[in-house]
């Protein structure tokens, strides 16, 4: 059974999330991959606003192929989690609730989820296709010179993930 | 002309590369595709088959939507065989990377490609390709395209060992590396090994042997044991957990040094874009 989960991620919901539950997500997420968040790293640094809402926001780790006429995006899956790893403090100081990627997570970021009581939703890596069929409406809003590495503002509907790790620290691997 | 020689057209290359290129972002490789079918039964754990079912509906609606398998589409690999008295024209990376700026902008891929690895600009438009040219004994010119993605080139290795590790030594390589990182490369995975030659070919070896693995190469006993033993790993489809980490293990070797056994690890994800083809003589003649 799927739970399904409305976005941003409220306190009450976060909490009810648990290792290994099939959640379905919907409403709104942010793209971000390695290059935007250098950029974000830099805001930040200077005490800067970020060029969209964190409170309870969601991130998605991702960049789409460009879309055809009529359609928001080409294909969008996740990409690497692991690699953004260093970036996750800045996210949850700024209020962040929750990321959504592929694979392994450190030990650092289960521990820094724990603390600040979110999540890391697992996709399926590689589904790109499939996994655009739940994107209703996207469009880039920050950082436009990075092409695909944009951050994209995407309007999720009932978007499959697993709870790979949650807000008390469980995570699917032990 | 020398005689017996028959010269490829620049416009023959180019519209190869377009077409397999096309071709190949949106289709899972025929031989993935038969082994992902035949073996997800083997797959019991609930997170496992939900990721493995995702994997086969994602085939599908690429194909159905003419979209990318991956929203990775990857740097884009081309293998050229020449066969005797094949000739290729000149500016042979020119004519690929103008076909590659093509294609991606025509099919809507994704531009991967940064222009220098610590500066960081984007490209634009995927360029440049990665050319390997290859004489062969075989007649016709073969030429074959490989999307990869970055996420499972990522999980790949290369190690000097030392040849009294032999056999052993491998294995071992194979599963410490795989236990870190085959988590991120979207398993499924294929592995390919090259042993021997120098470092930089060892490293060619392992892509090769995918290739390889892809047009059709059984495996012996050694690589079904080495891919028995991933599978005991426990990493599973997507990294969630599970039996089906690799479905095959593709190995290729090559002479080396007294002093040297060189060992690369290529890791192949689920999305395994390659596409070929072969074409005589008579045919290269007519487009001539």
């Amino acid at each position: 059974m799927e739970k399904a989960i409305k976005l941003p991620l409220g306190e009450e919901v976060i909490s009810q999330l648990e290792a290994g539950d099939r959640v379905l997500l919907s409403g709104i997420v942010y793209t971000l991959r390695d290059s935007a968040h250098k950029q974000l790293l830099q805001l930040h640094r200077e005490n800067k606003p970020f060029p969209f809402p964190t409170q309870n926001a969601v991130i998605y780790y991702a960049a789409p192929t460009p879309p055809k006429p009529g359609h928001p995006l080409g294909s969008l899956g996740p990409t690497t989690a692991s690699r953004m790893d260093a970036y996750v403090p800045m996210l949850l100081e700024r209020g962040i609730k929750g990321t959504i990627g592929k694979g392994r997570r450190s030990e650092r970021v289960r521990k820094l989820l724990k603390e600040h009581k979110a999540v890391y939703f697992l996709s399926a890596g590689g589904a790109g296709a499939y996994l655009s069929q739940f994107v209703k409406e996207a469009k880039p809003i920050a950082f436009y010179e990075l092409g695909p590495e944009a951050i994209y503002e995407v309007h999720l509907e009932r978007f499959p993930a697993l709870v790979a790790i949650d807000s008390r620290g469980k995570s699917i691997w032990g | 002309m020398r005689e017996g020689k028959i010269f490829v057209p620049t416009s023959l290359l180019k519209d190869i590369v377009y077409k397999l290129v096309r071709e190949a972002s949106v289709s899972l490789h025929p031989r993935y595709l038969e082994e992902l079918r035949r073996r997800k039964e083997e797959e019991t754990s609930p997170n496992a088959q939900w990721i493995l079912d995702q994997l086969l509906k994602n085939v599908e609606i690429a194909r159905r939507d003419n979209l990318p398998l991956c929203q990775d589409t990857g740097y884009v690999l081309v293998f050229i065989s020449l066969g005797k008295g094949i000739c290729l024209p000149p500016d042979v990376q020119t004519t690929i990377d103008e076909a590659v700026r093509k294609v991606y902008k025509e099919a809507l891929l994704r531009a991967s490609m940064v222009s220098h690895p610590l500066q960081r600009l984007n490209t634009k438009d995927n360029t440049p390709a990665v050319v390997h040219i290859e004489e062969t004994t075989g007649d016709g010119l073969e030429i074959d395209v490989m999307l990869k993605g970055g996420g499972s080139e990522n999980a790949s290795a290369l190690k000097m060992l030392s040849p009294a590790e032999g056999e052993k030594g491998i294995r071992r390589l194979v599963l410490q590396t795989l236990r870190k990182t085959a988590w991120n490369a979207c398993p499924p995975l294929i592995l390919g090994i090259g042993i021997g030659g120098t470092m930089e070919k060892s490293a060619y070896l392992a892509k090769k042997a995918l290739l390889n693995w892809a047009k059709g190469k059984e495996m012996d006993d050694w690589e079904t044991s080495l891919m028995e033993d991933i599978n005991r790993l426990g990493i599973g489809p997507g990294g969630v957990g599970g039996k089906l980490t690799c479905l095959g293990v593709s190995i290729e070797t090559a002479p080396c040094h007294i002093a040297t056994l060189p060992v690369s690890l290529n890791v192949q994800c689920y999305a395994t874009r390659i596409t070929s083809l072969w074409l005589s003589k008579d045919e290269i003649r007519r487009r001539e």
